[in-house]
Order: C-alpha cells, then sequence, then structure tokens
C-alpha cells in the first residue's frame, strides 16, 4: 500500500504531464501499386489547444481530419506529423495515403512501419506473404487480400503481387493483340485468324477466364505478328519480281515474259486473298521466269528477208531476161564507139560492159565491176545519159542502166548516123 | 510515468544486501485473452523477487513481490482478462539490481487456427518461389544455386511446421512457418533479381496503377461528400460543392470505363480532371471549414470558462486543507486566467481569428499551469489522500474481523498504526508548507527503507536465536 501512495505522490511532480493525445486505432490499407491508406483514431485532451500528432510517412496526399462529430479539424504539416487543432476535441480521426511506407526490390514487395499501437494490415488483392518480422496477432485471408492484425512496435510485411492470371494482364495482351492487328491492317495486310483469336479472347475477358484470355491474345498478337512477317516478305518478292520483269522488256527480252507476267499476276491474287506464303513464293517464280527471258527474232526480218528474196528473185529474172535480149540481138560497141571519138576511157569499158550484159545492167553491177565509188559511178552514168547513149530506169528500187534502145537491138551505130538518139 | 512506477516499485522493494541472480521463463509464446499465462524461475531460496506484467499498452497489470520457495523456485500464473488488449506484453523480474526480462503475445485467434494460418501462408509462399523457378527454367535463365539453397531450406521448415502442428507443439510449429517463410523469401529475392519481366507485365501494371488511383479518387471522393453532408445539416452553405462533386463523379465513372477496355490514357485523362476538381472543391470547402473553426474556437472558451468556475469551488471546497496562501495563488492565477480569455473573445468578436488562436496558444501553457496547480497537485493529491485513508478503514475492518476469528493481527496493527502516524505527519507538514512535496517523498522513502532493514535485522537475529 505505501508502494501504491509514494507512486501516486510521483503523479504530482510537476514534470509529469498527461500526453496530449492517445493511439486508438490503427489500419492500413495497402493499394497494389504500394501507396497505402492509412486510417488513424486517436482521443485527444480536450483541454488542450493544439497538439503534434506522429504520422506514418513522410507524404500525406487526401489528408482529411475529423473530430468526434464528423466536423473537419484544422491542422498543418510538420515534419514526420501534423499540428492539429484539436480546440476541445475529444478524438480525431485521421485518414490519408502515402507512398513512403512500401518498397519493392524485384517481384518482392515491403511493407515497413513503426507504431505505438497494434494495428490492421489489409493487403491487395492477388498478394502472397511472404514474410513478417513477427508473428501476426490474427491472420485472415478474405476475398480483397490478406488481413493482419500486427502487434505495434517495428514492423514489416513482405509480400508478392501476381501478373499473371489477372484481369489487367489480360487485358494488357488483348490490347498489344489489337494494336498489332490495326498496324497490319493499315498496311492492307488480312488478318482474319488473328481477329478471330482477338474476339475470343475478348470474350473469356469478359466472362473472367483471365488465363484462357491470355492465351488467345498472345495467339492472336503472334498470328498477326507472322502475318505482318510473311505480308512483308511478299510484298519484297513482289516488288522484285516487278523489277525484273520491267527490265527485261527495257532489255526488249521479252520472249517467255507472258510467263512471268502470268506468274506474278498470281503472286499478286494470293496476296489479295491474304495467302502470303504462296504470293511470295509465286512471285519468287516469276522472278526467275522474268530473268530467264530472251529477245525475240524481230517480225520485220521476215519481211525483210523476204523482200530481199523477191529483189533476188527479180534481179534474177531480169538477169534472165537479160541474157535472153543479149542473145537476139549482139551491139557493136566498136562502131558505136567510133562515133564517140571524146569518149573517156572508162566510159568505153562501161559501154562494153553493158554491151556485153545484154545492153543493160544495174548501177550496183557496174559500182561492182569496175570497183568505183559510188559518186563516180553516178557521174560516170550521167556523162553517158547526157550523151545519149545509155537511159536509166527504176527497178525494184535499184537503178536499171541500158544502152539505148536503137543501140540494143540489131541495129548497129551505123544505121544511126548521128549517133544515138 | 510507468517508468517512474517501476523504479519506485524497485525502490521500496530494495532489500540493501549484495545483487542476486533470477532467471524467468514463461510457459509457451501465445495466448489467448482470458488466457492463464505461467511465469516460472529460479533464484536464491527465500530470495523477495518483484514481479511486473506490462500489457502491450503500457499499462502494468501486475506489481507485486514474491517469496522464492526453500530451492530458489518461484511459479505464478498470471490470467489475462477476457477483453485484454492483443500484442506484446512484457513480464519483468527483478532482485536488487538483477532484472530478467521475457515477452509473451496475446493473439486474437485460437492458437491452432493462427498455426494453421501461417503454415497455409508459407505455403503459398513456397508455391510463389517454385512458380519463379519455373518461369527461369522456361526462360533458359540461369537459377542462382544460392536461391535453391534457401528454397530446400525452406521446404525442410515447412515440413517440420507440419509434423509440429501434427504434434499438437503449435508454437514450435509457427516458429518452423515463420522459419520457412524467412528461407522462402530469401529465395524469392535472389530468384526475381535475374527474372524478365512477362509480356504485357508493364501494361498491365500500368492499367492495374490506374485501377487502384481511380478508386483512391472515389474514396476521396466519398469523404468530401461525406463533409459537405455534415456541414450541410449544420447549415452551411454547400450548394457549390454538390455540383463539383457531381461533376468529379462522371469523370471517375468515364475514367472506370475507359481503363477497363484497356484505354489507359483516356482513363488518366478523365481521372486528372477529377483530380482537379477534387482538389477545387478541397478549397471550397476550406473556406467553409473556417466558420467551423470560429465555432470551435468559442466552444473551447466557453468550455474552458465552466472549467475554470468549477475549480473555483473546488479551491472553496478545499480552503480548510490546504494553505491559505495556497488558496488564494491559485484564485489569483484562476482571474488571470479568466482576463486573458476575456481579451481572447474580444479578438473573436472583431473577426481575428488567428490573433484569438495565437493568444489562446499562448496562455494554453498558462492555463494548464494554473489548473495544474490547482486540479492536479492538490486536488488530486487530496484526492489519493481520502481514498487511501478509505482504504486504511477497510484494512483496520478487516483486522477486526480477522481477529474475531482468532487470527493474530498485532504486527499488522503496529503496522497500520505506524502508516497512519505518518500520514498525519506528512499532512500537518505539507499544510503548514514546511517544505515541498517531493522533498517529503524523498524523507518517506528513506524512512522507509530504515524500516526495512531494521525489520531483516530483527528477522536475522530471530533466525540465529532459533539455530
Amino acid at each position: 500500500m505505501w508502494s501504491l501512495f509514494l507512486v501516486l505522490l510521483a503523479l504530482l511532480s510537476p514534470h509529469a504531464q498527461q500526453t496530449a493525445y492517445t493511439p486508438l486505432e490503427l489500419t492500413f490499407r495497402v493499394y497494389e501499386d504500394g501507396y497505402v491508406a492509412v486510417d488513424y483514431l486517436i482521443s485527444l485532451d480536450p483541454t488542450i489547444v493544439e497538439v503534434n500528432i506522429t504520422l506514418f510517412g513522410r507524404l500525406y496526399q487526401d489528408l482529411v481530419v475529423k473530430d468526434q462529430e464528423g466536423l473537419p479539424l484544422n491542422h498543418s504539416q510538420i515534419t514526420g506529423g501534423i499540428t492539429l487543432e484539436s480546440l476541445g476535441s475529444t478524438s480525431a480521426s485521421i485518414t490519408y495515403v502515402t507512398p513512403d511506407l512500401t518498397n519493392k526490390s524485384g517481384r518482392l514487395w515491403l511493407f515497413s512501419v513503426q507504431t505505438p499501437i497494434s494495428m490492421t494490415i489489409h493487403l491487395p488483392e492477388g498478394s502472397t506473404i511472404m514474410g513478417f518480422s513477427h508473428v501476426p496477432l490474427a491472420l485472415t485471408m478474405i476475398d480483397d487480400g490478406p488481413l493482419l492484425v500486427m502487434p505495434s512496435g517495428s514492423i514489416e510485411v513482405y509480400y508478392t503481387l501476381g501478373i499473371v492470371g489477372t484481369r489487367e494482364h489480360a487485358l494488357a495482351l488483348i490490347k498489344g493483340a489489337e494494336a498489332k492487328i490495326e498496324e497490319a491492317k493499315a498496311m492492307g495486310i488480312r488478318v482474319d485468324e488473328a481477329e478471330g483469336l482477338l474476339e475470343e479472347a475478348y470474350k473469356a475477358l469478359e466472362d473472367g477466364r483471365y488465363t484462357q484470355a491470355e492465351t488467345l491474345a498472345s495467339k492472336a498478337y503472334e498470328e498477326a505478328e507472322s502475318a505482318l512477317r510473311e505480308a512483308s516478305g511478299a510484298q519484297e518478292a513482289i516488288k522484285v519480281a516487278e523489277g525484273a520483269i520491267s527490265k527485261a522488256r527495257e532489255e526488249k527480252r521479252t520472249r517467255g515474259l507472258d510467263e512471268a507476267e502470268g506468274l506474278l499476276e498470281e503472286a499478286l491474287g494470293a496476296y489479295e486473298m491474304g495467302n502470303y506464303g504462296e504470293a511470295e513464293a509465286l512471285a519468287l517464280e516469276a522472278e526467275k521466269a522474268a530473268e530467264k527471258a530472251s529477245v525475240p527474232i524481230n517480225p520485220y526480218l521476215y519481211f525483210f528477208v523476204g523482200g530481199v528474196a523477191v529483189v533476188a528473185l527479180t534481179i534474177g529474172i531480169v538477169a534472165l531476161l537479160r541474157r535472153g535480149g543479149r542473145e537476139r540481138g549482139s551491139i557493136d560497141v566498136d562502131t558505136l564507139l567510133e562515133g564517140h571519138p571524146h569518149l573517156r576511157f572508162e566510159d568505153r569499158e562501161v559501154l562494153r560492159f553493158l554491151a556485153e550484159s545484154g545492153g543493160e545492167a544495174f548501177a550496183s553491177e557496174i559500182r561492182e565491176r569496175f570497183k568505183m565509188p559510188r559518186t563516180s559511178t553516178w557521174r560516170l552514168i550521167r556523162r553517158l545519159e547526157r550523151e545519149g547513149l545509155i537511159e536509166i530506169k527504176k527497178v525494184g528500187g535499184h537503178s536499171l542502166v541500158r544502152l539505148r534502145s536503137r543501140m540494143r537491138y540489131g541495129t548497129s551505130v551505123s544505121d544511126n548516123p548521128g549517133g544515138f538518139l | 510515468m510507468p517508468i517512474t512506477l517501476f523504479l519506485l516499485a524497485m525502490i521500496l522493494s530494495a532489500i540493501p544486501a549484495s545483487s542476486q541472480q533470477v532467471s524467468l521463463e514463461i510457459e509457451g509464446n501465445y495466448y489467448p485473452p482470458g488466457g492463464v499465462v505461467r511465469i516460472y524461475g529460479t533464484t536464491d531460496p527465500g530470495a523477495n523477487i518483484s514481479l511486473v506484467v506490462t500489457s502491450s499498452l503500457g499499462e502494468v497489470l501486475l506489481n507485486i513481490t514474491m517469496v522464492a520457495d526453500t530451492v530458489g523456485n518461484y511459479t505464478f500464473d498470471f490470467t489475462l482478462e477476457t477483453d485484454a488488449p492483443p500484442g506484446i506484453y512484457t513480464v519483468s523480474v527483478s532482485i536488487d539490481d538483477e532484472v530478467e526480462t521475457e515477452t509473451f503475445t496475446v493473439i486474437l485467434s485460437a492458437l491452432e487456427t493462427l498455426t494453421e494460418q501461417l503454415i497455409e501462408v508459407a505455403n503459398n509462399s513456397r508455391l510463389q518461389v517454385e512458380k519463379e523457378i519455373q518461369r527461369l527454367n522456361e526462360t533458359g535463365l540461369e537459377i542462382l544455386g544460392k536461391a535453391l539453397e534457401h528454397y530446400e531450406e525452406g521446404l525442410e521448415a515447412l515440413n517440420e511446421s507440419l509434423e509440429e502442428l501434427g504434434k499438437g507443439e503449435f508454437d514450435d510449429a509457427i516458429e518452423e512457418a515463420m522459419e520457412a517463410l524467412r528461407s522462402f523469401k530469401k529465395a524469392l529475392l535472389l530468384l526475381s533479381v535475374k527474372a524478365p519481366k512477362v509480356r504485357g507485365e508493364e501494361e498491365a501494371e500500368r492499367i492495374r496503377g490506374l485501377e487502384v488511383a481511380i478508386e483512391r479518387a472515389y474514396e476521396f471522393l466519398e469523404r468530401v461528400e461525406e463533409l459537405a453532408e455534415d456541414l450541410m445539416e449544420r447549415e452551411y452553405d454547400v450548394s457549390d460543392i454538390e455540383g463539383n462533386l457531381t461533376e468529379a463523379y462522371e469523370n471517375l465513372e468515364n475514367a472506370t470505363m475507359l481503363v477497363e477496355e484497356g484505354e489507359v490514357d483516356g482513363a488518366a485523362r478523365e481521372l486528372g480532371e477529377a483530380r482537379e476538381i477534387l482538389g477545387r472543391t478541397w478549397a471550397q470547402l476550406h473556406t467553409l471549414m473556417s466558420s467551423v473553426r470560429m465555432n470551435r474556437v468559442e466552444r473551447f472558451m466557453n468550455h474552458t470558462q465552466i472549467r475554470i468556475e468549477a475549480l473555483k469551488r473546488r479551491l472553496e471546497a478545499l480552503r480548510d486543507r490546504i494553505p491559505e496562501e495556497d488558496v488564494e495563488e491559485c484564485l489569483e492565477a484562476l482571474q488571470n486566467v479568466e482576463k486573458r480569455l476575456r481579451r481572447i473573445r474580444g479578438h473573436i468578436t472583431f473577426g481575428e481569428l488567428e490573433e484569438a488562436l495565437e493568444e489562446l496558444e499562448e496562455t494554453s501553457e498558462d492555463i494548464e499551469e494554473a489548473l495544474e496547480e490547482v486540479e492536479g497537485r492538490w486536488s488530486i493529491f487530496l484526492s489519493e489522500v481520502d481514498r487511501l485513508q478509505a482504504k486504511m478503514l477497510m484494512l483496520n475492518h478487516t483486522a477486526r474481523f480477522l481477529m474475531k476469528k482468532g487470527l493474530d493481527i498485532s504486527e499488522f496493527e503496529e503496522e497500520m498504526e505506524e502508516m497512519e502516524d505518518e500520514m498525519e505527519e506528512i499532512m500537518e507538514r505539507l499544510r503548514e508548507r514546511k517544505e515541498r512535496i517531493e522533498e517529503v517523498m524523498e524523507e518517506v522513502i528513506e524512512r522507509r527503507r530504515e524500516i526495512r532493514k531494521n525489520r531483516m535485522e530483527d528477522e536475522e537475529e530471530e533466525e540465529e536465536e532459533g539455530d
């Protein structure tokens, strides 16, 4: 009893003061992104004007302080807490959100706090507890996350948050697949199969089958990506084939080119249908075919050859006729030449040649016979024409040089006084 | 305060002799409310042991002195209250300067249930580690040997825990489960450093982050709405605020729809708009809170005035029992406080709230000191003296009853008389204000030590005579 009495006397020490506030209840709600909502109920000394309250963390977002009647209490932030204007309030309810009580390393989250009283910690839905600093006073696994009651002091709780199999992950994969499909469609690529898978993925998501939605979305993404790759390959091959065909055309290698063009046409058709592998293969064949194409024989050459043959025949016939003519009547060139004593030697020789050739020859024959340049041959022929000794006729585009007729057919020059006609 | 109590208890129980050894054990680590905690240990035979049990809230639940038996053992069964607060409790035993401390935990669940839950938690953590190992195997990345080592250790501890649970050794099972958790945690830490992110993980985290940010915005909005409703009930004009809150709700609804569709950018925009509105709304509420504040200050002033009136009445009632000059001094202090309160009211009347609060803050310490002088110092002292006197009266009645039963109460009577004399002396000296209360207390403590010492010497003499 004496002990108690003296202990009570100690209460009278001028330094003994009641604490200005007493923590009553403390709850932490941990969010998936590491933010923590704090709900702190304290009792207050109603005789004081203001009190410094130690809070948890350094940053206090959405801070609301209310008194026992639900009315807001004025406060200002200080290091490690707030100064609360209590003014007769008997209790205060403090709520705020802070990012300072959690930390992440790899896949492991750590929630740590130092508290003066035991507390309730509500971990995020889908979290798995990986350790505590103290044995919990109570532990409950509820639908929206584990609920722990921990003792006062310096407390740590380790946990992980799953991603795979969650709605968010399924949605993220679906959006990724969707974007890939849009990318392909913007390039005119058909992605029917990918779109089908995506639709199924959306359905699974709505039904809450998240793991299945993830699988379908992943497949849709891969399908779209594959189509993009194949289409790109086919486009490239078609471009190369088109280039090869153009080149062949420029080089006039048109023989066999129609085959290449046909294959290219088929390749384009396959591309339109979305059969990109097939389109690429056909385009490659078209390219090969274009490379094999060769220059065709020119059709005009046939005409030319035909024409030359006709001319040759004509000349042959004419030559035959000339021979015949030569046999009907010979030409007395000497007598002819006596009548034209002023003729040059080469002129006389050409006349003799003409006489020997049945009275006529083509200019080209003369040129050939006497190995004369074209111009010299024509000057000679013109001289003889001026002398009245020859006449020129066009036969098949060629110039036929003919002794004047009175000189050709059985008439002698002597019968033609005056020389030639 | 608890430290003061503890130190005093130690001083009172001090036996001026050489330091003795003491051991302390607690049977079990975890107890439910209402449970019986067995505290035991060994020390010198016949030694006086001080035993203190402190709750998780720092409250002293038990403070006794026990005597060790003839072989030096001691045991005490401490029964927890059925509404004992959960948490870590401290048990301290002391002899002279020697102190031993142990703890036990009051849990909320049944021990077996808690054990099973902890084992389940440890098992889930095992699955997490295995999932991570599998993922690393699939990606062909190397798994650190140390990580696998920790995993194996965790498996071993988990199996041990299950065995102990089967035997009903819940404390041991809990320890093993905690050990398993520690090992699995270490394993996961090492594994996850290497593990690459899965496809879509970053985007999924972004979606998730946005979802919870929207959720928080909703919660804040609801709190603001609640505040607005409270203010409205008190006839404050919150019409502007209502419109804003409706708009913010719409933005948050849009944000929710968009994030469900995976439209993260759109959802973030809507959330940003909602937050802006909430910020504006909060500023508007602050304006309203000024008048709440004003009312609160006035109410506080009124309560303080009422308190002062009550204290004045008490002082008058104590006039016969405490020195006159102390009464006058306290009354004067209270009158000064009243003058300051009138000045503060003046500030409030002119709407000078900040000045009022500043002065109120400055005088609050003065008020506390003056009130403590009246209310704390003398009043508590006298109340406790009254209480102790009532207790002494009760003990006297009990002693008489025991005497009628034939028990020898002479020693007890002697002690009672001594206490009464001492108390009377103290009261006289305090009334005469010969010295301060603290000095009196010291003298009492010294007097008590002398009594103890004398008693010990008497007991030793008796023993020698007995031999």
